[in-house]
């Protein structure tokens, strides 16, 4: 079992934040209260696509310090200020054609064990939920999925060579498909598996 | 024509819509909300309250708010803000969204615009205005509907004005700039195109 921190920014927290899966503890912080006292004993920080940039961008040094302690960070969503630089910019796919949204699987991870790509793609038939960008990749990451036409990177994983590890996915925040009737579904909770291993 | 003040929450959408083509010329001042209470609303003609924008961070500056829709500001409050919880005299009643309703054909959302000669909606099409129903608009005292959701062939106010002292107030729960600065739904671009030139003109 895992101890994560997740900001809040909404009014109300997502669902499975509320109620993570697997009997891992997610502990919710206000964004603008967020101290770095607040990761003590952490094993993860989930950074949500709801965030404010500005705010998060005054907390780089205590991100940085928290992975190198051997943190891990779940950063999500179409960056607008990335926060660290891996993964820097996001770059939106230049055509929002549907073809170029269609995810592949790549490298076997112990994230997305068991997940079909088609389940990323689509939810109930509409395609884009999952990812519809990508950041460049560092050197030595892991490329969990990829965008079929273009083979552009989707989601990747990097242990940085100072420490922690940096899950990027540039779509919908993950927990958001922790209740997908689909293959979907355990990306999320076997991320905090991973994190807390 | 006037340029849009707006909050600015930090979002990655938000930001997006306000720094990039071709919408960031009709945005003018922008107030990060951690700067909303030392901020001077007074005189400016037209503030935003972009999608998405947390409501409880608003609540504490009901009252400076309040002040500036009745000094004669014009406030537009967009979705998924939690206006009631930071407006008087209005409620929201939410909706559970159906991300999946333009599967079946021939599929209709009900999504009408209801003030077809209301300069704000004139230039619309039921197209501009049709993504997602997050929930409808009840308010105390009159209003006017200028884009509705008809629920049980009930028409519902989505999109809606109201005089307020010396000011305006409109209000929506449609969420185009969550959607368009995220790169996802072009119907959301498409409302966007018409809607900030509207507020942008002496209406």
């Amino acid at each position: 079992m895992g101890r994560f921190v997740f900001l809040l920014n909404t009014v109300e927290p997502p669902k499975h934040i509320a109620t993570p899966p697997a009997g891992h503890e997610i502990a919710v912080v206000d964004q603008y209260a967020f101290r770095a006292q607040d990761l003590v004993g952490a094993d993860g920080l989930l950074i949500s696509q709801h965030l404010d940039e500005v705010h998060l961008g005054e907390h780089r040094e205590t991100l940085e310090v928290f992975l190198d302690r051997g943190g891990t960070l779940s950063l999500n969503g179409p960056v607008a200020r990335p926060c660290l630089d891996p993964p820097g910019q996001y770059h939106a796919l230049p055509s929002q054609a549907a073809r170029e949204w269609v995810i592949d699987m790549g490298a076997p991870h112990p994230i997305t064990a068991g997940v079909a790509a088609e389940d990323l793609t689509y939810r109930r038939g509409v395609i884009g939920f999952w990812a519809r960008g990508f950041f460049e990749v560092p050197e030595g990451a892991t490329v969990l999925t990829r965008f079929r036409a273009s083979r552009r990177p989707a989601d990747w994983l990097w242990q940085r060579p100072e420490g922690g590890a940096l899950f990027v996915h540039p779509g919908n925040d993950i927990w958001g498909y922790a209740g997908d009737a689909t293959s979907a579904r355990p990306v999320f909770a076997q991320f905090l598996d991973w994190a807390s291993r | 024509m006037i340029r849009i003040a707006t909050i600015d929450a930090g979002l990655a959408y938000q930001t997006r819509t306000f720094e990039d083509p071709p919408f960031a010329e009709r945005f003018g001042q922008r107030i990060p909300l951690r700067r909303l209470e030392e901020t001077d609303l007074a005189g400016l003609p037209c503030l935003m309250i972009p999608c998405r924008t947390n409501g409880v961070r608003l609540a504490p500056h009901k009252a400076q708010l309040a002040a500036y829709v009745d000094a004669g500001g014009t406030l537009v409050v967009m979705g998924e803000t939690h206006p009631e919880l930071f407006l008087s005299g209005l409620q929201v009643a939410p909706e559970p969204t159906n991300f999946w309703w333009w599967l079946e054909e021939g599929a209709d959302l009900g999504v009408r615009i209801a003030a077809l000669d209301h300069p704000l909606v004139a230039d619309m099409s039921e197209a501009d205005v049709t993504w997602h129903v997050h929930g409808t608009l009840q308010f105390e005292d009159p209003s006017t509907p200028l884009v509705t959701w008809s629920k049980d062939g009930h028409p519902q106010p989505i999109l809606s004005l109201q005089m307020r002292g010396r000011g305006r107030l409109i209000v929506t729960t449609l969420d185009p700039i969550y959607h368009h600065g995220s790169g996802f739904m072009p119907a959301t671009t498409a409302f966007l195109t018409r809607f900030l030139p509207a507020l942008c003109q002496d209406w």
